[in-house]
């Protein structure tokens, strides 16, 4: 990058609101678009369903009144397009790739009590990810962090204060208890109270068959405890795949840093940040899911994207001259 | 009229409409989850995919990705959070007590796919296993002799008290028209009573699913089910 567009991107991105917005921007579009696969997925594989039966038995049914049949009807293969993806969040299938949640293969290996290296090695994208930049699932691709995140806002719109608080620990712990769970009872318990994978998971039954389970009631439920009671309760204290993701985020490369000599100590960033960190004294610990509310927040700019190592003490705080070059 | 007045009742006519909407979306929501629970016809049972490990394996390698189910052609891989044994009005000495539960809770293994045979048959297309991405169902070649040594969901056994041909009622052979091992898995007799060779039939469960009697003469019995522990020793 050249001096003179750095100095143009620096002049723009100075003046409170317009910092970190393409961000937030760029973040939105890919949570929604998460959402968006969740159901175009069951939907193509409804739709192959249907062209299978009208192929193989000779079935006219509405079929042909469909939108992805109408996109899909002039190629040359249409099932070539229509089988490329599989699966959800948990799972996903592109073409002969395969990419895992970290937490799905953590849960198998507890309750099936071997390790599938077929299945083991799925999780490596993942992994890798949040090993350099942090618990950016969570903020970046997690569907049930956007419906959540909708939460916080429902909360600001009612003014529900409400905020009850739980150690952080519980997590960890949580994650810990359901492997030892998982390994007795002999079935994999986080796939039944993770969130993204409820989601993805009720979205394909409800598509697919018309029905939903008993998982759809348990995400509506929690909805509305983080609404009415704490807010981003699951997140925060809950969350199995969040501790796992935490745990290998926890030396990320890629760190958001405070500026001391800019800071005016306004606790906006504070306010804004949906885990309840501590920006303003830079204490972003192990959980930070890089979501960068709080650099959007920020009216002095003091709070910016570093790729460095852990500090030792861990607390992000950069004095002003360090923070130029970066 | 005011003007006031006049958006006052707009605004609530569209907040009934609303509501009303949600309220009724919500109730089918609500009717769909319970609807689930199906009734079973007596003494039938639900089947695991083909090439699935052995039941309690199953139950702990199954990851619920629903991956199996997306690549059914037929779409036979369900996800029923439970399935009721219904009670046989006629058939009550054949011991199915009522309103059974057949099909593992939640806590137990629930999300793990089924196919339930009376709705719809397994018609052998081994796609399920190569989706499989922790190999709770095991890829099996698509061949003929592969699928016959490898896959076992099931036997099936087949009822002679209700059977057509065996009561002597009418011809039928429809298990046998269907049965993708015809003439080694179910053979008839001259009278077109129908026999199952236990070597050679694989439990898809396609006879049951075309037999025309409303309680099922043929049923599927899994080599582990979940309500009557081992049931086939392989």
């Amino acid at each position: 990058m050249t001096e003179r567009v750095r100095r143009y991107w620096r002049r723009r991105n100075r003046h409170w609101p317009g910092r970190g917005f393409r961000l937030q921007v760029a973040r939105r579009t890919l949570q929604v678009g998460v959402l968006v696969l969740l159901v175009v997925i069951p939907t193509l594989s409804l739709y192959d369903n249907l062209r299978n039966q009208r192929d193989e038995v000779g079935i006219e049914a509405r079929w042909d009144t469909s939108l992805v049949h109408q996109l899909v009807e002039d190629l040359d293969d249409p099932s070539r397009v229509t089988q490329s993806v599989r699966g959800s969040v948990w799972t996903l299938k592109v073409g002969e790739l395969v990419i895992s949640d970290p937490l799905a293969v953590i849960d198998f290996i507890g309750a099936a009590r071997v390790i599938f290296d077929h299945f083991l090695i799925t999780a490596l994208i993942p992994v890798l990810a949040s090993l350099l930049l942090g618990r950016v699932f969570c903020g970046w691709l997690c569907p049930a962090d956007l419906l959540f995140e909708l939460g916080t806002k429902i909360r600001g719109w009612t003014g529900i204060e409400t905020d009850v608080g739980f150690a952080r620990i519980t997590k960890f712990a949580i994650l810990a208890l359901g492997l030892v769970a998982g390994v007795v009872l002999g079935t994999q318990i986080f796939a039944e109270i993770y969130p993204p994978r409820i989601i993805g998971g009720e979205l394909y039954l409800w598509i697919t068959f018309g029905v939903v389970s008993a998982g759809a009631w348990f995400f509506l439920a929690l909805l509305a405890f983080e609404i009415f009671v704490s807010r981003r309760f699951w997140c925060r204290y809950i969350c199995p795949g969040g501790a796992l993701y935490s745990l290998l985020g926890r030396w990320r490369i890629l760190r958001l840093t405070l500026v001391a000599q800019e800071c005016t100590d306004c606790t906006r960033c504070n306010a804004v940040c949906e885990f309840g960190l501590d920006p303003m004294r830079g204490r972003f610990g192990q959980e930070c899911n890089n979501c960068g509310l709080c650099v959007r927040a920020c009216a002095p700019g003091a709070l910016v994207y570093r790729v460095g190592l852990r500090p030792r003490d861990g607390r992000d705080v950069l004095p002003a001259a360090e923070a130029q070059v970066s | 009229m005011r003007r006031r007045e006049l958006f006052a009742w707009i605004g609530r006519i569209a907040k009934g409409l609303v509501l009303g909407m949600l309220g009724l979306g919500g109730a089918r929501l609500f009717r769909a989850s319970l609807v689930s629970a199906e009734a079973a016809p007596p003494g039938q049972h639900p089947l695991r995919p083909p090439g699935a490990l052995d039941e309690p394996k199953f139950r702990a390698a199954c990851t619920r990705c629903f991956l199996c189910a997306e690549v059914c052609p037929v779409r036979c891989i369900e996800f029923p959070s439970r399935v009721e044994g219904a009670q046989p009005p006629l058939h009550r000495a054949r011991g199915a007590l009522p309103r059974r539960q057949i099909v593992a809770p939640v806590w137990q293994g629930g999300d793990t796919p089924y196919i339930l045979p009376w709705k719809t048959g397994c018609i052998v297309c081994m796609k399920c296993g190569p989706a499989c991405p922790t190999g709770a169902i095991r890829p099996i070649a698509e061949n003929r002799d592969a699928i016959k040594r490898e896959v076992r969901m099931g036997l099936a056994e087949i009822d002679r008290k209700i059977c057509l041909p065996w009561t002597r009622t009418s011809w039928c052979g429809a298990c046998l028209t269907v049965c993708p091992y015809r003439d080694l898995a179910i053979t008839v007799d001259h009278r077109a009573r129908p026999t199952v060779h236990a070597e050679h039939c694989i439990g898809c469960g396609l006879c049951v699913e075309v037999c025309p009697i409303r309680h099922k003469a043929i049923a599927v019995k899994p080599p582990f089910s979940p309500d009557r522990g081992e049931v086939r020793a392989e």
